[in-house]
Formats: structure tokens, sequence, C-alpha cells
């Protein structure tokens, strides 16, 4: 009893400073914003409520809001679908006996590690249309590259391009994902007469799925919440065609001053974010794999 | 100790003044911390400081540098020392302007605070660096926490937002109450126009950004264009913008003349007469005939020349990229170049390029009745609401904004808001556009007044801009986008 009570105690402290934390820094400002979505609030006066009035003028007033969402979605889905296959892709490329494997490997991880703003502003030369290297590669193919962050057409592909470039994270964790598949298995495949294709398809795809359920998840919430590049490097244009939901957020909550409104917005992200992550997980059962059920 | 840690900062403040100090400071030290206002009365103090630190202004402009005089400095690190021992005020300020990266600006603002804090006896400002893209969440999070600076460095862009907000202190009292020294009516009517919200002044003008046309006529000579003195129609402008695009081999990285060459679209809805879109009394309208007209004339250049090749301009030029505001930029760009006036490019055009043939002028008129040569976007200090020591940063913000400071910080920077000081030989050789602003510029500008939506307006107004020129939507539905956006953002404010 006295045992327990002590390691009772000493939990308590070693938590302790955890749980203030998080009480003080996550959970009292998510449920903050709740009630604060339903005022008029400025950071500096006292909030007023003003009932659902920011949700009313989110879907009926806002005139960004749509088109917003609707950027979200095509950053949030390309991303996903191609940030993943090319990352598989990679991390197999990675996992194979080469000369220099581990170099590669760095150099993969290496825009990880580097600053956003960073990254960001290199991209801005990189893609420019007249003076970009993009454009001049594909000029001396004799091709004519497009305005990559001046086109409405270009300039969501160019910024997923550029996300997929900063994904090293999600190689490293599909590299570690296709190392922990039991070598056995290719070897049966392939007394068996299996081909790379069908090894692929039916060994390496089905016994990676944990990772790639957790690499979308990860990747769609990561999506949603897309910022920093388009705040830095288009804010927002050419006519709003980079405008993510989270940089209408940014410019209402900290350029407008409407914390109220922000605060609705925010919480409808999460609500979305919520569903589709719910919408994933509910298909699992149809396509991933866990060895030891 | 305190008189050597006061040493140790004015050596790396005043940098020549550091060997006085020490040997100042020893012999105070030695007499005890005795030092009172009276002694600072005793020796002429602003006389001898202001002497000095004009030399130290006027050695960073590189006008009239020798007369440095070791006893003055000795004297004026004395004064120093000992006005460092009176019970002052802090006053602490916040502005982005930061010595090591600000040139002529950085050194003249430093100057000025070392001026204000050795000959007031009851404040001494402590300048906070604040990156300026920081200052203004940085600013409302302080006053929502209740502590807030004292003063600080602002713009009208985001005055109205603090004001409706409740983020600003109304200066009234302190105008009223210093009404002999400090003088409203000394200001030009625009940026005073600016600092007043809802009937009640929020900020104390300092300097205005407009926008001009600057040529650079050696370029133009070189491309066989001959470009008129001082022309006065934007059909002009346009002309020599075809030329040089003509004679450039009509490629839209050598455009000429470019409609989107402003970072703000409110500057052509200045100059395209567009005023008249808010009343100042939570009334807004973005279509009227002088809107429809400009939007029809960006259309013209979209139609002409391929909007997404404008846009494509504007997204390698349009924010001043690739060198687009130094005195090289109508090299790359073929320009005939413009600016604000405020940019440090106008500030140390003619050391960047000293023997470049140039011509500045307002922004020709487009025939528009209500042709503004310019937007106007005035520079303000403000006094945070719940700032402890308010009074000190009226004194700074007053102190900075006489006529004789003003003249000192804005040679090397923006257009000062006061005419006094605009309208002096020191200033007029110091700042050739000088003349263009007091004479062509100020008195025709548009005084769009304070309000909280300004930034949803000017966003709007941008895409609208954007979107014309991509063919996404008519000038009708751009317009009445803009309408919407603005008004339905003023409205959701007063609920």
């Amino acid at each position: 009893m006295n045992t327990n009570r002590s390691n009772l105690m000493w939990a308590g402290i070693f938590v302790g400073p955890w749980v203030l934390g998080f009480l003080l820094f996550t959970a009292y400002p998510f449920f903050a914003s709740l009630w604060y979505s339903f005022t008029n609030y400025n950071i500096v006066r006292d909030a007023e409520f003003i009932g659902l009035y920011n949700y009313e003028f989110m879907f009926f007033k806002d005139i960004v809001f749509w088109v917003s969402i609707g950027n979200t979605f095509y950053f949030a889905i390309t991303l996903v679908i191609f940030g993943t296959i090319v990352d598989i892709f990679l991390a197999a490329l990675l996992n194979r006996k080469i000369v220099a494997r581990a170099t590669y490997r760095l150099i993969y991880f290496i825009p990880v590690l580097v600053p956003t703003v960073a990254s960001s502003l290199i991209w801005i030369w990189v893609l420019n249309p007249q003076r970009g290297i993009v454009n001049y590669l594909l000029e001396a193919m004799g091709l004519v590259g497009p305005n990559w962050l001046g086109s409405t057409t270009w300039v969501k592909p160019a910024l997923v391009i550029m996300a997929i470039w900063g994904s090293g994270r999600a190689i490293i964790i599909f590299l570690a994902g296709l190392q922990e598949i039991p070598r056995h298995l290719y070897e049966a495949a392939r007394i068996d007469g299996a081909g790379p294709i069908t090894v692929f398809r039916h060994i390496t795809l089905p016994l990676l799925t944990p990772v790639i359920l957790f690499n979308v998840v990860v990747g769609l919430i990561f999506s949603f919440q897309a910022f920093a590049e388009s705040y830095i490097m288009t804010q927002g244009g050419p006519a709003n065609a980079s405008l993510f939901y989270g940089l209408n957020l940014y410019f209402h909550a900290f350029e407008n001053l409407r914390m109220g409104y922000a605060s609705a917005l925010a919480w409808l992200l999460f609500m979305i974010i919520m569903f589709f992550t719910l919408v994933v997980f509910r298909g699992t059962r149809r396509w991933v794999y866990y060895e030891n059920e | 100790m305190k008189l050597g840690n006061v040493s140790r900062r004015k050596v790396v403040k005043g940098g020549l003044l550091g060997t006085f100090g020490v040997v100042g400071a020893a012999s105070l030290a030695g007499c005890g911390e005795t030092k009172t206002v009276e002694k600072i009365v005793e020796v002429p103090v602003e006389k001898i400081v202001e002497v000095e630190k004009i030399v130290e202004v006027e050695k960073q402009l590189g006008v009239n540098a020798a007369r440095t005089d070791a006893i003055v400095v000795e004297k004026v690190k004395k004064v120093e020392v000992a006005a460092s021992q009176l019970n002052r005020q802090t006053v602490e300020l916040w502005s982005g302007f930061d010595p090591k990266t600000h040139g002529k600006v950085g050194g003249v603002y430093g100057s000025i605070i070392d001026i204000f804090n050795a000959g007031n006896p009851s404040h001494e400002v402590k300048h906070v660096i604040q990156p300026w893209g920081q200052i203004n969440p940085k600013l409302l999070t302080s006053v929502a926490a209740g502590n807030p600076p004292d003063a600080v460095r602002n713009w009208y862009h985001a005055l109205g937002g603090h004001a409706e907000a409740g983020a600003t202190t109304a200066i009234d009292k302190w105008v009223k109450r210093d009404a002999k020294t400090w003088k409203p009516e000394d200001f030009l009517a625009g940026p005073v126009a600016q600092t007043i919200f809802q009937g009640k002044r929020h900020a104390v003008p300092l300097s205005g950004i407009v926008a001009l046309l600057y040529t650079n006529l050696d370029l133009a000579k070189e491309m066989g264009v001959t470009v008129p003195a001082n022309f006065k129609t934007l059909a002009e402008a346009e002309a020599v913008g075809a030329k040089l695009y003509k004679k450039s081999g009509s490629k839209i990285k050598t455009l000429g003349f470019s409609p989107s060459m402003f970072s703000a679209p409110t500057t052509w809805a200045a100059v395209w007469g567009g005023e008249d879109v808010y009343d100042g009394k939570g009334k807004f309208n973005a279509s009227t005939d002088d809107m429809k007209t400009l939007m029809n004339w960006h259309k013209g250049y979209a139609d002409t020349h391929k909007g997404s090749e404008l846009v494509a301009w504007k997204s390698t030029y349009g924010t001043g990229g690739f060198g687009r505001f130094t005195s090289d930029g109508p090299l790359y760009t073929n320009l005939v170049g413009m600016a604000g006036l405020s940019s440090w490019w106008f500030s140390d055009i003619d050391k960047q390029a000293p023997k470049q043939n140039k011509q500045w002028q307002a922004i020709p008129t487009s025939g528009s009745k209500k042709y503004r040569t310019s937007d106007l976007n005035t520079n303000v200090y403000i006094i945070p609401n719940g700032a402890k020591n308010a009074e000190g940063g009226w004194a700074w913000s007053s102190f900075l904004t006489s006529p004789k400071q003003m003249e000192r910080k804005t040679v090397a920077d923006s257009v000062p808001a006061i005419r006094k000081s605009l309208d002096t030989p020191f200033y007029h050789k110091a700042s050739p556009y000088n003349g263009v602003a007091l004479t062509d510029i100020f008195p025709n500008t548009w005084k769009l007044p304070p309000f909280g939506s300004y930034g949803v307006f000017r966003k709007a107004l941008g895409t609208a801009q954007d979107q014309i020129y991509l063919g996404e939507k008519t000038v009708d539905a751009a317009l009445a986008d803009i309408t919407k956006a603005t008004q339905s953002d003023i409205d959701a404010k007063a609920k």
C-alpha cells in the first residue's frame, strides 16, 4: 500500500509538469477557442457573445472561404496521393544495396532540416519563370516552363512539388517499414518464381500498409494545415489560387484582428481533419494488413 | 559600477565618445553620486549636445563632417553621464531601426535617441529593436497582457485596426496641453488626416509614403528613346514605356511600362480617382465609375500583353524582387521605374548611382477629374493603450516629430510630414526628390481615413487586379467582390 502510494506520488511528480503544461497551453486554449468562436473578439477588448454569427459569416459572407476550402482539398489530396507514391518509390530505391546508400539517404533527408522560410525563399528563385533554374532546364530541353507561382493553374502543383521535396521524414519511415519486412518472404516468393512487380504487389505493399496508414494520416493532418509556404511564397495569390485555409485563418486572426472568426475557422478545420482521419481509419480493415492479426 | 555601465553603453552607441566617457565616469565616480538636474542646467546641455550630434548626423550623411571638436565631445560626455544619474522614467520604444541593417537611417535614429536622452530630465528612451514584421502582433498581445511599450513606430495601414480594437491611446489631451510646442497645423494635411480615427487623434504623424515616377534617363537614351521632361499625362508615360518595350524586342521581360509595377494596388486607385470607395462612416462601395475605368485600364493591358505574362512579371519584380528597387532596377526591367518615396532606395540612390541622370516626378494624370498624385501611407507613432509611461511616449513622439529632429531623421529616410522640414535648403540638397514631393505630390494625395477593414480592402483589390489580368472575372464582378469583402468585414466588426 505504502509502496503504491509512493509510486503514485513519484508518478505525479514526474507527470505533473507535463499535465500542467498540457492543461495550460493546450487544453485551455483549445476550449477557450471554442468559446471565442461564438464571440466578436479582437484580443484587446473583452469578447462579446454573438451566437452563430461567425459560422454564418464563414459560409455566406466570406468570399474567399470556399475558395480556400477548394485550394486546401486540392493540395491535401494531391500531396497525400502523389507524395505517398513518390515516397514509397524513393524508400524502395534507398533500401537497395547501392553504392553510397547512406549518402543518398542523407541527401533525401536534408530538406527536412532546412527551415521552411529558407526553403521557401530558395524555391521562389528556383521556380521563377524568368530567371529560375527549373524553367532554364526546361528551356534547355526545348520546353516552355510555366509561370509556376504566378499562374492559377500551376501554383498549387508547384507547392505540392515543393512539399514532396521536403518529405524526407516520410521516406525514412517508409524505409524503416521496408526493413521490417521479413527477408524469408522475399526468398520464398523468388523460389516460387515471382518477379519484382509481383513481389512488390503481394509482399512489400501489403506489409507496408500500416506504415502507409500512418503516413497518410499524418500527411492529411499536415496538408490541411498548410500555411507557411504559401504565406512566404505567394501570399495566397495569384487571384487567391494558393489561399489555403490556414492562410485565410491567419489573415483574419493576426492581420484583421478577428480572433473570434478565426477561432470559428479553426474549429471547422479541426472537424474537417477529424472527419477525414476517421474516414481513413474506418477504411483500414479493407486495406491495412497487420502481420500479427 | 553604474557609471561604468553607462560608459560602456555610450561607447557602443556613440563610438567616438568612448575614451572621454571613461575619463568622465571615473571623475564622477570620485565625486560620489551627487549629480542633479541643476548640474545639467549649469552646462549648456542642449547646445553642446546638439552641436555634437549634428556633427554625428552630418558625418553619417557625408555632409560638413570636419567639425568634430574634442573639447565639445568631452563636455557632452560629462553631461550625459550626469544625466544618467537623474531619476528618470524609462520610455520603452519599439521600432525596427537597427543601425546594423538600416543604413543611414539606422544611425541617425540612434543619434536622435541619444539627443533626447541627453536633454530630457524626465524621460529616458530605451530602444527595443523589433523586426518590422513582428511589431503589430507583439503590440496587440502586449496591450492585451497589460504590458505594452510606451511608444511604437507604426503605419497608417494598421492604425485603423489598432484604434478600432482599442490598442491605441487618443493623444488629443497632450496636443491641447502642448499646443505651443507641437502644432498640428505645422504638418501636411494628408498625414494629419490619416492619424484621426472617428474624430480623435490616435497617432503622431511622422512621414508620408507616397509613390512617384522615376525615370532612368540614361537607360532611355541608351535605348534610343527620348523622355519628355516632366511629362504630365499617363498616356505620355505609357508611350515612353511602349517605345522602350519595342526597342528591347517586345519581350514581356522588359515591359517598358507595367500597370502592375506598384506593390500597392491602391496607388493606381488614387491615380484613377477611386477615393469615393469609402465614406469614412462605415459605407464602402468599390463599384464606382472611376474604379470601373481603372479596372478596364488593367484589362486593356491584359488584352494586349496576355494577362498571365503580366502576372508572371509581377511575381518576378512586383515586390522588389531581383533588385528592382535599386538604381540598377530599371536595367533589369527596362521599366520607367517607380517606387515609394520612403524607400531607402531613394535615400541612397545618389550614392548607388551618382552619375546617373534621372528624373523624379509625380505620377502623371490619368485624366480622371478625381485624379490624385498618389495614395498616402503615413508613418506614425502610437502610444499603446495601457502604456505605463504614456507621458514619456508622447514626450518621445512629439520630440521626434519636432521640425529639427524630423529634418534629421527623414533626410535619411522618408518624407517628413512637416512642411517646414521639407522646405529647407539642407533637405532640398540631401533629398533630390524633395521638391517634387513638396510641390507636386503632397498637395494632392488620396487621404483615405484610417478604418479597420483597410487590409481587407487592399487585399481584395490586389486579388481583383489579378483576376482581371487572368480573365477570371469581369470588371463588374471583381468590383462587386471587393465591395462584398470589405463591407462584410466592416459590418462584422461592428456587430
